[in-house]
């Protein structure tokens, strides 16, 4: 069972190369907080495609961004809030992605945030300030 | 990541990938892998039973080479992925077109028909 805890936060860089510091972070804060094995794959894997989507997608400009990460449980939801200064995006507009029923018409990517919508149990987005703000829980 | 590969019987080639299958483990094997996928090979098992953790940059590189292996009339099928990779198998639906085993034996005789 994973304990009440305060918010822990991680600043990142909007580069590619902070990836899996960022992954170790959440390995060890999740595992710290009483997380499952599972909760952190699924938290690492959802971490890494929204981050990804917004360091590839959500920048108009070559110039340094912040995005902050925060985790914290409540009771036993462990939820994982991605706020970021880039351009709007709601992840729960984009269109269900449809899974392909053969080799030949399957896609080359888009599925990052079809794979977030999926494992997490509950998301949401808001827009505040300029800023993204999306929270994932399990 | 790391890639090798080794020749199995009946012409099919095995690919042993290992470690994180994120954007930088996938920037190291991607041009190894197409390589170790390309013609004249048509029996390709992907052995997964060393990769940690898949993202959907993971499952791109897959595609990419299954598609191109098909197109050429061969098969490409993964071999004994870790259950949390396996569920981002299936919760993406790649399982139904790439398919996956947890015996070689099988693995050899699906791509070699």
């Amino acid at each position: 069972m994973i304990e009440d805890s305060a918010t822990f936060r991680l600043v990142i860089r909007n580069q590619f190369a902070e990836l899996r510091p960022m992954s170790a972070w959440l390995s060890e804060t999740i595992k710290a907080m009483g997380g499952s094995d599972e909760n952190i794959f699924n938290f690492d894997l959802c971490a890494n495609e929204a981050v990804t989507n917004i360091i590839s997608y959500g920048y108009t400009d070559q110039g340094e961004h912040e995005i902050i990460l925060d985790i914290a449980v409540s009771g036993d939801v462990l939820c994982l809030k991605i706020e970021d200064d880039g351009t709007p995006f709601n992840p729960l507009e984009k269109p269900e992605h449809i899974s392909p029923h053969n080799l030949e018409e399957a896609q080359i990517g888009g599925l990052g945030v079809d794979l977030i919508l999926k494992i997490m149990k509950e998301c949401h987005y808001t827009r505040i300030n300029g800023k993204n703000i999306f929270k994932m829980c399990a | 990541m790391n890639i090798t590969e080794e020749q199995l019987i009946n012409d099919v080639t095995k690919i042993n990938l290992s470690g994180r299958m994120d954007i930088e483990g996938v920037s190291h094997i991607e041009t190894k892998f197409a390589d170790m996928t390309a013609a004249p090979r048509k029996g390709i098992i992907v052995d997964m039973s060393d990769v940690p953790y898949m993202s959907s940059i993971g499952i791109r590189a897959l595609l990419i080479n299954a598609k191109s292996v098909a197109k050429r009339g061969g098969k490409l099928i993964l071999l004994n992925p870790e259950q949390n990779v396996k569920n981002v198998l299936e919760t993406s639906g790649i399982d139904q077109i790439i398919p996956i085993y947890s015996d070689i034996n099988e693995a050899i005789a699906k791509v070699s028909s």
